[in-house]
């Protein structure tokens, strides 16, 4: 049996490091909400490891505990990347606007 | 002239492809919202009620099983239509882990609650879930 308590800090950088693997570059962008929420999760961890431990729920309840905290840390990555999506779909429309009124400028239609 | 009209092609086209990569935003629905916000009510409740009964033969799962079924129902409704709304990706992989997560929930009431840390706990990791789903929500381009 493991008897080294989780660290916060060692227990945070582990899901950020998993993490790479599904967003690559866009990790390192993070606005933050992925990275506040890995913490939250972390410190969630470390409770349920504590209360395993003095024997306040037993193995099986602390497996379907961690199950939830799983699907919590999918849950941060999915939402991450899809924030990063509107981000970026929204520099287009930034964009579409400045060539419209460029092109409108020049040959003076609108498009 | 030529110059000109190449400019016009080109910048014509690049509307284009802006404009369709546009057209496939998620917009934002308020009715989502409003589900969300009630499924996140009545699992609080649930969570609350549960935390209130510890110790005591009250927070057994059979006691609580009409939440649950009401909870599922909100969720069903909630899920056909994320499904059903244009470009909403994200929202429905987003739901479908809230499903899976509160079907855990459940599984997990049945094996039993002894203090107020596992639920505590617990709550905090739906929280962050409810938490993620509506800023996603949230951010979405409003119709105009």
């Amino acid at each position: 049996m493991n008897t080294n308590a989780l660290s916060l800090d060692d227990l945070t950088n582990a899901l950020l490091i998993g993490a790479e693997s599904q967003l690559g570059d866009a990790l390192k962008s993070m606005a933050g909400f992925a990275k506040e929420q890995m913490k939250l999760i972390s410190l969630t961890i470390i409770g349920l490891e504590s209360l395993q431990k003095s024997g306040q729920i037993t193995p099986e309840q602390a497996k379907a505990d961690l199950a939830i905290a799983k699907n919590s840390v999918q849950m941060a990555l999915i939402t991450e990347l899809g924030l990063t999506k509107l981000a970026a779909q929204r520099v287009v429309d930034d964009a579409l606007d400045a060539v419209a009124d460029l092109i409108a400028d020049v040959v003076d239609i609108t498009l | 002239m030529r110059a000109l009209r190449q400019a016009i092609i080109v910048g014509a086209c690049l509307l284009l492809c802006v404009a369709c990569q546009s057209l496939q935003m998620p917009h934002y629905d308020a009715t989502s919202e409003q589900l969300l916000t009630q499924i996140q009510r009545q699992t609080d409740r649930l969570l609350v009620e549960v935390e209130h009964n510890i110790g005591l033969k009250k927070n057994r799962y059979v006691l609580y099983q009409h939440q649950y079924k009401e909870i599922f129902i909100e969720l069903h409704v909630l899920t056909t239509r994320i499904k059903a709304l244009p470009h909403n990706q994200t929202s429905t992989q987003q739901v479908t882990l809230l499903l899976d997560s509160l079907r855990k929930l459940q599984a997990r009431h049945k094996l039993g609650f002894k203090n107020v840390a596992e639920i505590r706990g617990l709550q905090q990791l739906l929280d962050g879930q409810f938490q993620a789903m509506l800023k996603f929500e949230l951010s979405k381009e409003k119709p105009e």
